[in-house]
């Protein structure tokens, strides 16, 4: 029975069968749907392609470009994160820390922003600069282990190697299998001559990345130093293998070859490595081509062959004048090859070396143990200047100045050393 | 079952001629991994018969031997460089009975009589050892009268003190009237004839300038602990010509003694260039070496020439012992300094007119006893095969190390190294006996037959522990010969004077000496192993620069050789 004036409910109507009226009302409705969502879509799609351009654009636009963008759209974290990177890319430190810090407080969970913010602020302001925005972040995000990291390269650049070490052994802690952190570990133990705290970390690079030749030397280098020569030939060995034309391997292997060479053959094939690493394209450089060449020499004065070992130590020595290592062999060869009065020149040019080194060891031991006592530092910085090293000289008077340290007497100094060694520089300044 | 041994990969000894040898060689041979190559560093001379070591080759006996002494550090930890430089021991003679005594050097004082059985008695109160006050830290023995009895030095942080020895009685302390002065540390020090005027002289080292105003802990890895010497002002030794009649008189400047580095921790003499004349030689810590060569009137720091005053590649290293002796039996003087964990142990190979190549390495020394800080060191041929063993005790120099360096351990095992007839050495520790693998904090070291049996015995001091008295019982032990020299116109002791033994086609060298090692001294019997060899011709080389010569000595024998008597005399 059907009641008059009762609304038959719709969800109870039929699905077909029903009055035309109805019908055409339901395909509107779905019509109108469709074409709703139709230009949802296209709204959406409009959006991502502007998206995408502000996108394509921020990733070509100039540094100019950038600025003025940034000008109108303060609060644009793009605008200025890419503001930050593009000035970090062209040198601009300057305006990349403002824009990566404005970046950074409009993102304060992005890594990435205060990593860079952090790398332009040390670039701007020193290294403390640095460790003050890596050290806020921190603070947030202890678990971060790219910022530990980051944290640890700081500290190493700044030859502070044990909080390096640490730095980077906590970012192995958060991030087991980040090999750069366990390279930075053995890196930052290596240079702390924490030998078998560095040969561990390396040994778990190596591990991580087995093809990747770079823990492999590292591996070397620390088992060398350790004086485990075996293994360190094993390491260099495989490092070798992995990047034949390295020069760095070739170097390592040949040192380690080197150390435990027992018969001619064997000081042949460390030589031959040694030979390796100073040519082809990249031939090692700096301190490393010293290192090649002094134990190119000292292989031939362990087999008592002066005249072959003469023009490696020669070259050595002209690389390292103030090397007495070299000069200590140089002395043996000159002995060896029947030259007294070149081996009495080598002779006291290694006394004086020895002198001077031995002070400053000692000197250095004492400041590490009484570094407020300013006239051990002064100490320091005159014999540095007194035997030409102007860099490390200056770099202790401004130390002790920012420190506020013997201020009067460091400043007096510095101006004098400055006067003395480059009187044309503006105000006498020595830059190091 | 049947072993065929590698040719040519087998230390030499392990190809012996008789068999019975063979089955101890090759347990020696497996153990050692019979990896030793033969290197070019000198040629080897013809052996007598090579002796394997056996287990238990040395056993510490000090305890039975009647041994009752310990060193202690007391006082708050972590120690300082002061408490942990440790203290020596000497082998001696004291009362010239043909029997030797041992003496251990410490704030107290010990002297104990041997009976020459292998027991020892407690003399210190006897001989009035118990009455010197003072730090004493090192000792060296010598007969300064030549009134035969040897007299001794002992070294002392802030003093130093001169004993004269009455006829094997008493020691009384004559340093007010001997002319010599308290020592800011008195360190190693040792009895010479600079002047071979037939009287001893004396040189004593010294270390750092330390005291309780200086820096007494340092930081390392955050630890705070025993600073190196490195933070201290180094403080340079002292030369003493001995005037006769118990005077001494200063001659370090005079003599050119003052050109050294200081901080010295070993120091002995020997005329290791043949020119008749007693150079010094002397190991110094963390900075360059020295060797004062005598050049008759003075010496002359020839150490960065010659090339001892470094490590291998030209680095200073921390000198601690030092010792003289020809390992490879080439006619002369080679080399030993130790040094800290980390560095080579150093082996100055003499290669004449004042050359000397560091050969650790190539000698197999470096690599075993590198993770060592080494201290006391004595070449001694334990097997009496002919060559020249050597033994190093160790310890490190942070009683809290363990916390900063894990793999480090103040306590550490001693070393013994075979000689492989002068080509290379095989470290034996591990099985020449318990005591070698006992962790100690080893500093000084002596060497000497206590016992007479024809073995040379080790005496070393344990800085934190009781004294360990190794009584060498290595089985089967070569032939051969002990001399005590008596000099007339040379000094009594024969100190100096060079000891050519020819046996079996074969010539050792040796140079009468007690000095060396760390802060101790040795018996100064020449000992030397003839291997196999039935008899042997001596000649001496006195300090005068007289030679007298001892044809047919029969072996396992101890003469009594006198200068300026034809005849030797037979010792029971």
């Amino acid at each position: 029975m059907k009641m008059a004036g009762t609304k038959t409910p719709r969800g109870n109507q039929p699905p077909s069968g029903s009055s035309p009226e109805n019908t055409n009302q339901s395909k509107q409705r779905i019509l109108l749907l469709v074409g709703v969502l139709i230009l949802l879509a296209v709204v959406m799609l409009f959006q991502q392609g502007i998206a995408f351009q502000r996108q394509q654009w921020l990733q070509t636009a100039s540094l100019e470009e950038l600025v003025r963008a940034a000008e109108q759209e303060p609060d644009s974290i793009e605008i200025a994160r890419r503001l930050g990177t593009v000035a970090l890319e062209k040198g601009d430190a300057v305006r990349a820390a403002q824009a990566l810090e404005r970046a950074a407080q409009l993102s304060p969970d992005h890594e990435d922003t205060w990593l860079k913010w952090a790398r332009a602020a040390g670039e701007t302001r020193g290294a403390l600069a640095a460790e003050a925005v890596l050290t806020a972040y921190l603070k947030d995000h202890p678990q971060s282990a790219n910022t530990h990291l980051e944290l640890a390269l700081l500290y190493a650049a700044g030859e502070d190697f044990a909080r390096a070490e640490k730095s980077a052994q906590e970012a192995t802690r958060l991030a087991p299998k980040m090999v750069e952190a366990w390279r930075m570990w053995g890196q930052a133990a290596l240079s702390a001559r924490r030998f078998p705290e560095a040969i561990a970390a390396f040994q778990e690079a190596c591990r991580l990345a087995p093809q990747d030749w770079r823990p492999a030397i590292g591996l070397a280098r620390s088992q060398i130093e350790g004086k485990q020569y075996s293994n360190a030939v094993t390491s260099a060995e495989k490092a070798v293998a992995l990047a034949p034309t390295e020069p760095e391997a070739h170097l390592a292997l040949g040192r380690a070859r080197f150390e435990t060479a027992q018969s001619p053959t064997d000081f042949d094939a460390a030589r031959q490595h040694l030979k390796q690493s100073l040519t082809g394209n990249n031939p090692v450089s700096g301190p490393r081509r010293l290192e090649a060449l002094r134990y190119l020499g000292e292989s031939h004065v362990r087999q008592s062959q002066w005249q072959e070992a003469l023009p490696w130590l020669e070259e050595a020595a002209r690389l390292a004048p103030g090397s007495v290592e070299v000069q200590f062999a140089l002395v043996r060869v000159y002995r060896g090859v029947g030259d007294t009065i070149k081996a009495e020149e080598a002779l006291k040019r290694q006394k004086i070396l020895d002198q001077y080194q031995t002070e400053i060891r000692e000197l250095s031991a004492r400041i590490a143990e009484r570094p407020q006592e300013g006239e051990l530092q002064l100490r320091l910085a005159r014999l540095y200047a007194s035997f030409g090293n102007f860099v490390d000289a200056v770099k202790i008077y401004r130390a002790m100045i920012a420190r506020n340290l013997s201020t009067e007497i460091a400043e007096r100094e510095l101006r004098e050393l400055s006067q003395k060694y480059a009187p044309n520089s503006p105000k006498g300044q020595l830059s190091p | 079952m049947h072993l065929t041994l590698p040719k040519g990969n087998c230390p030499h000894s392990c190809r012996s001629r008789s068999w019975h040898f063979l089955l101890p060689c090759l347990i020696f041979a497996s153990l050692s991994g019979c990896a030793v190559k033969p290197v070019a560093v000198s040629t080897p001379k013809p052996s007598g018969t090579p002796i394997p070591v056996t287990e238990e080759a040395f056993r510490d006996v000090a305890q039975e031997a009647g041994i009752r002494y310990r060193w202690s550090v007391p006082g708050k930890r972590p120690l300082n460089i002061l408490q942990t430089i440790g203290n020596g021991c000497a082998f001696l003679d004291f009362n010239q009975d043909g029997n030797l005594d041992i003496l251990l050097i410490g704030k107290t004082l010990a002297l104990y009589q041997g009976n020459g059985n292998g027991n020892f008695r407690d003399v210190t109160i006897a001989t009035g050892l118990n009455r010197p006050q003072g730090d004493f830290r090192g000792c060296a023995v010598g007969d300064i009268d030549n009134d035969g009895y040897d007299d001794l030095y002992l070294s002392a942080y802030r003093g130093g003190i001169l004993l004269k020895n009455q006829q094997g009685k008493q020691f009384v302390d004559i340093t007010p009237s001997s002319g010599l002065r308290t020592q800011p540390w008195g360190s190693a020090c040792a009895f010479g004839d600079i002047d071979n005027d037939g009287l001893l002289d004396l040189y004593v080292g010294n270390y750092v300038d330390f005291g309780p105003d200086s820096i007494q802990l340092c930081k390392i890895n955050g630890v705070l602990t025993a600073c190196s010497p490195q933070t201290y002002d180094a403080v340079k030794g002292v030369l003493y010509h001995n005037r006769g009649n118990g005077k001494f008189q200063d001659v370090t400047t005079l003599w050119g003694a003052d050109k050294v580095s200081g901080k010295a921790l070993g120091v002995a003499f020997a005329d290791y260039d043949h020119s008749g004349k007693q150079s010094i030689t002397i190991a110094n810590d963390e900075i360059a070496g020295d060797l004062l060569q005598n050049k008759g009137t003075r010496f002359e720091n020839v150490g960065q020439l010659a090339g001892t005053a470094y490590s291998r590649v030209g680095k200073p290293h921390a000198g601690m012992g030092t010792d003289w002796g020809d390992f490879n039996n080439d006619g002369l003087l080679d080399l030993v300094v130790t040094t800290f964990a980390l560095e080579a142990k150093a082996i100055y190979i003499n290669e004449g007119e004042s050359l000397f190549t560091e050969s650790s390495s190539l000698l197999g020394v470096a690599l075993p006893a590198m993770p060592y800080v080494a201290f006391g060191v004595k070449w001694l041929d334990f097997d009496n095969d002919g060559w020249l063993d050597l033994v190093v005790a160790n310890g490190h120099t942070s009683d809290n190390i363990a916390e900063y360096q894990k793999e480090q351990m103040y306590r550490q095992p001693t070393l013994l190294f075979r000689n492989q007839e002068g080509r290379s050495f095989v470290e034996v520790s591990k099985i020449s006996g318990k005591a070698f693998q006992k962790p100690i904090v080893g500093r000084g070291l002596a060497t000497g037959d206590y016992d007479n049996d024809g073995r040379i015995d080790i005496l070393i001091v344990d800085s934190e522990g009781a004294p360990l008295l190794l009584h060498n019982e290595t089985q089967p032990i070569g032939n051969y010969l002990s001399l005590q020299l008596r000099g007339t116109k040379s000094n009594r002791n024969g100190y100096g004077a060079k000891v050519t033994i020819e046996a079996g086609g074969v010539k050792r060298y040796f140079h009468c000496h007690s000095d060396g090692s760390f802060f101790s001294a040795s018996d100064s019997r020449i000992h030397c192993g003839l291997g196999t060899a039935r008899s042997a011709t001596v000649t001496v080389l006195w300090t005068t620069g007289k030679t007298e010569q001892y044809p047919n000595l029969s072996v396992n024998s101890r003469y009594l050789l006198t200068e300026g008597v034809a005849q030797t005399k037979k010792l029971p």
